[in-house]
């Protein structure tokens, strides 16, 4: 064994010897990019050849089996065209990101850009998107309008980049954090739809005395569990604050009472045991899916849940959709919604970049967008497009929001994530009251954002 | 003469497997030293930094309590693992019946990749559509069940006990090949002068298989303080943190914050912290039975 | 080849003072295979410890089996031991269609085989001069493989990432093969080296005495006696590539090219946003079927070549 050590030692002091011969090597040069297409005239150049398109949709699903329809139509439109899907959902994105770092990006990408969040600003600002500004203001042949102006305004926040104004990202959905609730067991029990936090309590008590547990919601994805205290600030502090305090770090959580109100509401929901048994230990596929077996009353959740788990949703299954609930007296912004829109971004090394254009404007036509409302249930960020049957009452839902807001703050891709987060998540876990809850926030915000 | 033409063979023989050495964990290896040093924007650009990485880590609670469970994740791994397979070794080695069965079930799961066994698991786990709380329900033992990947208390254990469960078959092999090395002449003697098995046991073979069993427990904590797969699919270092070992914490840090450099340090931080460990139980020790 | 088989079959055991190597096992020198140990009250012992585990594993299989007879619906709103409805052998079917278990199979049997078969290789060579012939780094060098056995891996992991990108191998086979057998270089060098060091040098001098060279010797003298200890670490180092995950998740985009692990995660993944379970548990019973009926056939030839050449304290 001290054989063993010695040996180390002295590999040790040899390694960084080679540290001389190593520390050249750059990355490897760029395949050349293509030049940018004429705004004018890019639908003549589009040709066939391979292109790899990031897809939300995992493998097996009829999303997915959506998509390879528009793609297998591309392809019979242009031949040789040749459009490979990717899987770009949340835990593929590592490895996506490494491989964009590394120039070696897919055509197609989503997760790549939002105007709203400073850090997904960087990749635009490196140079490695392309600006679609303007291909989007160049007039379609078939409405007569800009390409932009078929997108809702509620979302150019989004695709623009706050500083340069121009556009990276087209929304192929929206993703808009909404309360479901089961409407068949809500009449069979007498149960009003909640429109404010003082109703939510009332009815999850009613659930809970009829034998459901009120609320569904997964312990093992802590992001999910932030959605409640995202939305509950959004109430009693408002966007700009949170987003303020939490992600850019300016002044203390402690500074707007709002945000301890906000934290002891959710104390409240969780000492009135709301949310579904076991939910510490359930996954949010699972969690989803025992509020469409009837397990539990609620699901606060991207209204992405329908397509998702389209193939787990009994026929006879009647669901309520609702914008999170008002806070009377609240100081924040009673009718705004938390929303994130899912843009494609095109990367500006793209082998083929007019046959990319083409991809991202067939999946955000009217005429596609229309087809997947009805057959997938997405909502759309296209204007014209029909509500989802699936999500009943969703349009009203987004009538009423005034503004629509980024969802989780932004928190995602900074460094406050891993502080705010598991915090709410042991507020839920009934591991601290609110007021600890703030504390450790004020504590850890402090520490990341360095103020 | 033979000695001189040894030599001739001595570099082409070594060349290869340095080669391939150098290339992908040598030259890395100093290369982190590297970017450590740097600070990298979500796009790649670097900056140098110089050990303005190091200084952060150092007040960084993250890297704490990841460092701190992982060495929890050893600790309780190896109680986990040990009593059990040198029981299961020593039953092994006294030719009962159905030996060839249990051999079979126990090496089973070492076979099966790691994915398969982290996924199962995270289904048998499941508080209400799993496997354990409802066997235990039914079985009137309600109270016993946990939600147990969800409850910071137990998910580290939860986990723990997932790789022990899927690597115990190994131990038990390389144990049993301890125990058929030991003196048959010996253990018939003690057993003639009247020594119970349990005596045997405990006075005759545990301590023959002494070196052994310090071998398997430095290559035990070796691979453990890698875990990585086990913790990234079962709970991704969750809840808030109890599981969250070094190897997920670098890799959400280079991967979700795109922060190579602060990855980078935390590996180096992780390699001097093993390397002190290693010296440290080295001293403690006191025997140099590995020599060479 | 006619004077070194000599070579093998003459001097060889005659030079080998103590018996070669750990012996692979008493039993099958001499004494035919003990008779079973008759019952004795501590056995008792040993029969609820070894059924507890079988247990444990055999109802954890029986679980995955059963909810691979399931539908989606059926599995999240019954029971999870209520017995399927029915055979829904449809499941099997689909994931071996839609989910490619058959396709990752392939590429996890090519990339485990390729990489052991190297690392084990370059292994020997490497470890035959380090253990028997005296040289001016030896000690030094011995120390660079030692080190990787002591240093987590997965710490360089960022920087071998654009090495891989630099050499064009990254998503491609060939390099998670590399990768994987230069992984298992610091243990199967470490071992091998503990290994030679028990032969006896008489070896190499009667085999120089009879004018082989240095390599030839190596090869006909000193490699056939290394059959168990190659066979364990052979053994250890496929076991350790089959289940690999972290770099194959790193290294490996395209389905076509992923290892087991990495497209049951990917298949996992689809579970989790498309509520696909009966495929990933059928797909999950797809792999582990062959992987246990191989296993199975050849549990003694593993078992012994683990024990044979395994560590000896």
């Amino acid at each position: 064994m001290v054989e063993i050590a010695r040996k180390l030692l002295v590999g040790l002091i040899v390694v960084p010897c080679l540290a001389l011969t190593a520390c050249g090597g750059g990355g490897a040069p760029a395949p050349a990019a293509e030049k940018a297409p004429d705004a004018k005239t890019w639908q003549q150049e589009i040709k066939g050849g391979p292109i790899e398109v990031g897809v939300l949709p995992a493998v097996g699903t009829p999303s997915l089996k959506f998509l390879e329809e528009v793609a297998a139509g591309l392809e019979k439109d242009h031949a040789g065209a040749d459009v490979k899907q990717t899987f770009a959902n949340t835990k593929a994105r590592p490895a996506l990101e490494q491989r964009w770092r590394a120039g070696d990006a897919p055509d197609v990408d989503y997760t790549m850009f939002d105007g709203t969040n400073p850090a997904l600003l960087e990749w635009a600002d490196s140079g490695a998107l392309l600006d679609l500004k303007p291909y989007l203001d160049q007039v379609d042949s078939t409405t007569g309008k800009p390409w932009l102006e078929q997108f809702s305004p509620a979302v150019l926040q989004f695709m623009e980049h706050p500083a340069t104004k121009k556009i990276y990202g087209v929304p192929s959905e929206l993703s808009l954090q909404v309360l479901f609730y089961n409407a068949g067991l809500f009449e069979k029990h007498g149960i009003t739809p909640p429109a404010t936090w003082d109703e939510l309590t009332k009815a999850a008590d009613a659930l809970k005395a009829a034998g459901v547990d009120p609320i569904a919601v997964t312990g093992l994805f802590e992001p999910y569990m932030g959605m409640w205290s995202d939305n509950l600030w959004l109430r009693t502090v408002g966007y700009e604050k949170a987003y303020g305090v939490l992600t850019k770090g300016e002044g203390a959580i402690t500074d707007d009472p709002g945000f301890l109100t906000g934290l002891q509401m959710l104390q409240d929901l969780r000492d009135r045991k709301s949310f579904l048994k076991g939910f510490e230990g359930t996954d949010f596929t699972a969690a989803q899916a025992q509020f469409f077996q009837g397990k539990a009353g609620m699901i606060l959740m991207g209204s992405w849940l329908v397509s998702e788990m389209a193939d787990a949703i009994p026929a006879d299954f009647k669901l309520g959709v609702l914008p999170f609930p008002g806070v009377t007296g609240g100081t924040g912004d009673q009718s705004a919604m938390l929303a994130a829109a899912q843009l494609m971004s095109i990367s500006a090394k793209s082998g083929n970049i007019p046959l990319s254009l083409e991809w991202i404007r067939r999946v955000t036509s009217v005429e596609t967008q229309s087809r997947r409302a009805e057959r997938i249930g997405e909502v759309s960020a296209v204007k014209g497009v029909p509500s989802p049957p699936g999500l009943p009452g969703i349009s009203d839902v987004v009538g009423k929001a005034d503004r629509l807001q980024a969802a989780y703050y932004g928190l995602l891709q900074s460094k406050a994530k891993d502080v705010v987060y598991p915090e709410i998540a042991k507020l839920l876990f009934g591991k601290q009251d609110a007021k600890q809850t703030l504390e450790n926030l004020d504590k850890g915000l402090r520490r990341v954002h360095g103020n | 003469m033979h000695k001189a033409a040894q030599r001739r063979i001595i570099v082409p023989f070594l060349l290869p497997a340095l080669a391939l050495l150098g290339v992908f964990f040598l030259y890395p290896l100093v290369k982190t030293v590297d970017l450590s040093l740097h600070e990298f924007s979500r796009t790649g650009a670097t900056t140098f930094a110089g050990i303005e990485q190091y200084r952060l880590l150092a007040g960084d609670p993250d890297f704490f309590n990841s460092l701190k469970n992982t060495f929890l994740l050893t600790l309780i791994g190896s109680g986990m693992l040990f009593p059990p397979a040198v029981a299961i070794a020593w039953a092994l080695s006294q030719r009962i019946h159905g030996e060839r069965f249990f051999r079979f079930v126990v090496f089973a799961p070492v076979v099966l990749s790691v994915a398969v066994v982290s996924l199962m698991w995270k289904f048998l786990y499941h508080p209400t559509l799993g496997l354990i709380n409802p066997a235990l329900e039914s079985m009137g033992l309600g109270a016993l069940a946990k939600t147990w990947l969800g409850d910071p208390a137990t998910a580290l254990a939860a986990v723990t006990f997932v790789s022990v469960w899927h690597g115990i078959g190994i131990w038990v092999v390389l144990l049993c090949a301890g125990f058929e090395r030991l003196p048959t002449d010996v253990l018939q003697a003690a057993r003639i002068d009247g020594a119970g098995e349990w005596r045997v046991f405990r006075s005759i073979m545990l301590p023959m298989l002494r070196d052994l069993m310090r071998m398997l427990a430095i290559l035990w904590a070796v691979q453990s303080l890698q875990t990585f797969a086990f913790v990234y699919i079962l709970t991704g270092g969750g809840p808030f943190g109890s599981t969250d070992t070094v190897g997920t914490l670098m890799y959400r840090v280079a991967f979700d914050r795109a922060d190579f450099g602060y990855a980078a340090a935390i590996g180096v931080a992780l390699v001097v912290v093993m390397l002190s460990v290693a010296w440290l139980l080295n001293k403690v020790m006191k025997r140099d039975d590995l020599q060479y | 080849m006619t004077s070194s088989t000599e070579l093998i079959e003459g001097p060889g055991p005659a030079v080998s003072p103590k018996p070669l190597p750990p012996s692979p096992s008493r039993r099958r020198k001499g004494n035919p295979p003990r008779p079973r140990a008759p019952f004795r009250p501590y056995h008792l012992f040993f029969y609820l410890l070894l059924g507890a585990v079988a247990l444990s594993s055999i109802s954890a299989y029986a679980w995955v089996f059963n909810v691979s007879m399931k539908t989606d619906t059926e599995f999240i709103s019954t029971p999870p031991w209520q017995v399927a409805e029915s055979w829904r052998w449809e499941n099997y079917a689909d994931a071996w269609d839609r989910a490619n278990i058959g396709l990752f199979f392939g590429n996890s049997v090519v990339v485990s085989v390729a990489s052991t078969v190297i690392g084990v290789l370059l292994a020997v060579f490497a470890a035959y001069p380090l253990a028997r012939i005296p040289f001016r780094f030896s000690g030094l060098i011995l120390g660079l493989f030692l080190l990787g056995l002591m240093i987590p891996w997965m710490v360089t992991f960022a920087p071998l990432y654009l090495i891989m990108q630099d050499l064009g191998l990254l998503d491609s086979r060939l390099g998670l093969i590399l990768v994987y057998a230069t992984y298992n270089l610091p243990f199967n060098v470490f071992v091998l080296v503990g290994f030679m060091k028990t032969l006896p040098y008489e070896l190499e001098e009667a085999a120089a005495m009879d004018g082989a060279g240095p390599a030839r010797t190596f090869v006909s003298v000193i490699l056939p006696l290394m059959g168990p200890g190659l066979a364990s670490v052979a053994i250890i180092s496929f076991l350790q590539n089959w289940n690999e995950f972290f770099y194959a998740l790193l290294l490996i985009h395209s389905p076509e090219r992923m290892p087991l692990p990495l497209g049951l995660f990917q298949l996992g993944q689809a579970a989790d946003y498309g509520t696909n379970w009966s495929t990933l548990f059928a797909g999950m019973m797809i792999t582990v079927t062959p992987v246990l009926l191989g296993f199975a056939l050849l549990q003694k030839q593993i078992t012994k070549g683990l024990t044979a050449g395994a560590l000896k304290g």
